[in-house]
């Protein structure tokens, strides 16, 4: 080994060596794949489409596999209506855990109404969040929301009902959120 | 004109870290079917750390000599994503410290993105995600390395993506005389 290839080299360079290093090395990655660099090279259209078809498949399944998790959340909810706002903060952690899955997976899978919910009650449910009943109501009204789009397996944009599953939720956000929440 | 010709990643090894066993099943699974040879998974970034840590005791483990790309989720408990990099980068049982390494996150927010561009990520792909957008970052990262960089407070890919022009004084390191330049031969 090196002087340079030493992990303490960065913290400790010897003296008169510049504390700066850039690493330029061959593209041993394209070689590897058999991609040379005066060459246009793709991924098959027919091996992404083989690729998308599983993400297709796995969308087919997914208001099933997230059903437990939406059911849980109903649960923390309905627990934390019995504690008083300074016992839920464990509740609102699992929730706002949830809320980020949520966010990332309903979009993935064709469900893009369940990353806007989700979206939103990750704000509402973020450290600094207070855990009043109110705020309680708001969590409710999102947990409703992404439980009717599972249960419903509202894919897109849900037409007129997922409109509608907005406009409830607007109007929740308006009645329990403060002005500028 | 030159030929259009196909990728081959038969011969690419990859490391899945995900929490979630349906989002995990379905990376792997999608992985496989772009035909990436081999596909490993770990359910959070301890466990991934003890599998790269036992590829760098013994290369031959389970055939598997090195990884090419690391394809991880970043919250986790109770290793994330985030940790996971900076033990990658700056670890000194770490196998390859310069490992492609494609953070996967519904993290959006800019501080969030910089602290893992600090961390030395190389590609994030942020949820949702497409396949669309998977085989475009995997491409990044075979066909756009960008050179690493190595400093007192920084360690992996050079974060300037492009060249801009930087208003007020330059405090960067930017030119070769002002630096050590390391190429491999082989």
């Amino acid at each position: 080994m090196s002087d340079s290839d030493n992990p303490d080299w960065d913290e400790h360079p010897p003296e008169g060596h510049t504390r700066v290093r850039f690493y330029r090395f061959r593209n041993r990655l394209r070689d590897k794949a058999g991609g040379a660099a005066n060459q246009s090279v793709i991924i098959l259209p027919e091996v992404i489409a083989r690729a998308e078809a599983t993400f297709q498949r796995a969308g087919k399944d997914y208001p099933k596999y997230v059903r437990g998790t939406v059911e849980h959340l109903v649960k923390l909810c309905a627990d934390a209506a019995g504690l008083s706002p300074d016992q839920r903060d464990e509740h609102f952690r699992q929730i706002n855990q949830a809320a980020h899955e949520f966010k990332g997976q309903g979009g993935t899978f064709g469900y893009p109404l369940i990353t806007t919910f989700a979206d939103s009650l990750y704000k509402f449910t973020v450290v600094d969040a207070p855990h009043t009943d109110a705020y309680l109501e708001l969590v409710r009204a999102h947990v409703d929301a992404i439980k009717a789009v599972i249960v419903g397996q509202i894919a897109g944009d849900g037409g007129e009902t997922g409109r509608e599953l907005q406009r409830v939720l607007q109007r929740a956000i308006k009645k329990y959120a403060p002005p500028n929440a | 004109m030159s030929a259009v010709a196909s990728y081959d990643f038969e011969r690419f090894a990859i490391l899945v870290v995900e929490d979630n066993g349906f989002m995990r099943h379905l990376m792997t699974s999608v992985l496989k079917n772009l035909g990436f040879g081999r596909v490993d998974a770990a359910s959070h970034g301890g466990e991934a750390i003890d599998f790269l840590r036992a590829i760098g005791k013994s290369p031959s483990r389970g055939g598997l000599m090195s990884i090419d790309m690391v394809v991880s989720n970043w919250q986790m408990e109770p290793v994330d994503g985030l940790e996971l990099l900076r033990w990658v980068r700056r670890a000194k049982d770490s196998p390859d410290r310069f490992v492609p390494f494609v953070m996967v996150t519904a993290f959006a927010d800019m501080p969030r993105l910089r602290q893992a561009r600090d961390a030395g990520v190389t590609e994030f792909m942020i949820k949702p995600y497409s396949i669309a957008t998977l085989c475009n970052r995997v491409l990044a990262v075979i066909e756009r390395p960008r050179q690493f960089v190595s400093s007192p407070k920084f360690f992996g890919p050079d974060r300037r993506r492009r060249a801009l022009e930087v208003e007020g004084m330059e405090r960067r390191v930017v030119k070769d005389k002002d630096a050590d330049v390391v190429y491999d031969q082989n």
